[in-house]
């Protein structure tokens, strides 16, 4: 009782201020939370979905979990590349893609057909549907977060020269090699092109390009990182030596 | 307001403590499903893909689907 009296005996500007504190100090606390939200809380949401997104892509994989060969020889003696069949529905998990540079923290993303905000916010890696399929002659293009939502190629910048891009279908394993990055403006879709940065140009090479925001924390640029076609190999010759482990758990044997 | 609030609330000391716990965690929740993936669209943070600001398109099919586009949800 005695707080309800005092309450009221307050004068009015003084209880404004108090109010109007308490105002500020929830807008505080409210905008960190939203920092706290939008780059944790997405990202374990994000993970979880890729998740089970590589889980149910593992339940229908049919494929030898044994490693491959070793050698390059043995890796480029199945010829040109198999097609991946196109996915058929915007959304769709038709692959994992594996980057070793990234570290053995970094788990195999889902490859999901389409980059809208549904595919890249829950489901990882998306493949913009104008471009070509993993394997084939002309610009393979992938696009994912580099902050939030699983943040997945927020280590791009890591990349070497050499370092090798796996991308796993049900038609088998493709290998690219990075070589080089860029950095552009968003408006700059050259970059999607077969031969990237020359439109028009038909192309002969296969090539893989990552696309992510730029700077780490901002979306004012975009990075760019290119890959060219190394090998491939089909499913019955088992992953790569250099991703098997990660094959082999992530398809959910032992 | 705070203080308002915990007066409000019946039952001793420990009870309202209690109460006033779930209101903030209520709140707390609503935000993160509701309230904080609207505001986001509008805080352009995160925008991995090309071509969001001039849909262009390479092969002639314009870009309908990326994620900064609200004005198109």
């Amino acid at each position: 009782m005695g707080s309800r009296n005092r309450a009221r005996s307050t004068s009015f500007p003084l209880f404004m201020t108090q109010v109007i504190g308490e105002i500020l100090l929830t807008v505080g606390a409210v905008a960190l939370l939203f920092v706290v939200w939008e780059l944790g809380w997405t990202t374990v949401q994000a993970n979880a979905s890729q998740r089970a997104a590589i889980d149910s892509f593992a339940q229908d994989f049919q494929g030898n979990l044994a490693p491959g060969p070793a050698g390059p020889s043995a890796a480029s003696s199945y010829g040109d590349p198999a097609s991946t069949p196109l996915p058929s529905t915007e959304g769709e998990v038709f692959g994992v893609v594996y980057i070793p540079r990234f570290g053995q923290n970094y788990e195999p993303r889902p490859m999901v057909q389409g980059t809208g905000q549904r595919e890249l916010d829950t489901l990882g890696l998306g493949h913009y549907e104008s471009t070509a399929m993993p394997g084939e002659v002309g610009n393979f293009v992938l696009a994912g977060h580099r902050q939030t939502h699983g943040a997945t190629l927020d280590a791009i910048h890591t990349l070497v020269p050499g370092d090798k891009i796996y991308v796993q279908t049900t038609a088998g394993y493709y290998s690219y090699v990075y070589r080089n990055f860029a950095i552009v403006l968003p408006s700059q879709s050259e970059v999607l092109a077969p031969v990237p940065m020359h439109v028009g140009t038909a192309p002969e090479d296969r090539y893989l390009t990552l696309t992510t925001c730029n700077p780490r924390f901002g979306a004012s640029e975009r990075f760019i990182a290119y890959a060219v076609f190394d090998s491939w190999q089909p499913l019955d010759a088992g992953p790569p030596q250099e991703i098997a482990d990660q094959v082999r758990s992530a398809m959910g044997g032992e | 307001m705070y203080g308002w609030i915990f007066r409000t609330l019946p039952g001793p000391i420990w009870l309202r403590t209690v109460l006033f716990l779930l209101l903030i965690a209520a709140a707390v929740a609503a935000l993160f499903h509701w309230v904080f993936p609207w505001l986001s669209d509008f805080i352009n943070l995160n925008a991995p893909t090309i071509g969001a600001l001039s849909p262009v398109s390479v092969q002639g099919q314009p870009e309908t689907d990326f994620p900064l586009t609200w004005a198109s949800r």
